[in-house]
């Protein structure tokens, strides 16, 4: 399942305290969009760079790019100071 | 040693078969059991392969002034970032290793490829790392 939220909590000492909620469907929509757009420049890219060695890698590293997007669900990066404390989660 | 393989063993004492018979039965034994161990349902005792792997830094006691981090990686966000790896050209490759080399770290990035990545991954359930100083430093899969 591909992530749907980024929650995003920023505490500074004596600052406002940010609390943001981030609907990344938003940027998936709009990355397929951009993939769709792109993909027959980058099969054009890749034949001709295939003699190159760089084909296959520009073959594959939308579908795989996109692999690790989906996979970014469920990652937690909390660090917390004695002024400041920063949490990111996808959900 | 299973119930059946004693009773031949004790009929083989007895002098009820002989040993050819005996042999027999017990390659006859040996033959169906691979079947049944794949029939078994899997057991609790069986480790379950993990989906996190935590990186856990903690002050000591007597420091104030450290940073707590705690750090949640999917497991397949690994896999994914293997496999994105290795679509990586290999002139870029050879860059990457050397400044890992340069790092101090020696890792051939065109080694690693989708068949061995399980075995990696599967080699992390059994990573611990702790480390106690200043800071307590965790790393484990759970």
């Amino acid at each position: 399942m591909i992530p749907i939220l980024m929650k995003m909590h920023i505490r500074e000492k004596d600052k406002n305290k940010i609390k943001l909620y981030f609907p990344l469907i938003c940027i998936w929509i709009l990355m397929a969009a951009v993939m769709i757009a792109l993909s027959p420049l980058i099969l054009i890219a890749a034949l001709i760079s295939w003699p190159l060695g760089y084909g296959r890698s520009l073959l594959l590293i939308g579908p795989r790019l996109l692999t690790v997007i989906g996979a970014l669900s469920g990652l937690v990066v909390q660090v917390e100071g004695s002024d400041e404390k920063v949490y990111i989660y996808i959900k | 040693m299973s119930e059946e393989r004693r009773k031949i063993l004790e009929m083989l004492a007895e002098g009820k078969i002989n040993t050819d018979e005996a042999e027999k039965l017990l390659a006859a034994i040996s033959a169906d059991e691979p079947e049944k161990k794949e029939k078994q349902p899997d057991s609790g005792a069986e480790k379950q392969s993990p989906k996190y792997l935590r990186v856990v830094v903690e002050p000591a006691p007597d420091n104030k002034e450290g940073e707590k981090v705690n750090i949640r990686v999917p497991m397949k966000l690994l896999r994914a970032g293997i496999k994105l790896a290795s679509v990586v050209p290999v002139d870029v490759q050879g860059k990457v290793d050397e400044a890992l080399k340069e790092k101090g770290i020696k890792l051939d990035l065109s080694q690693i490829t989708e068949d061995n990545l399980e075995e990696i991954v599967e080699s992390l359930s059994d990573l611990t790392v702790d480390v106690e100083g200043k800071e307590k430093v965790r790393i484990f899969c759970e």
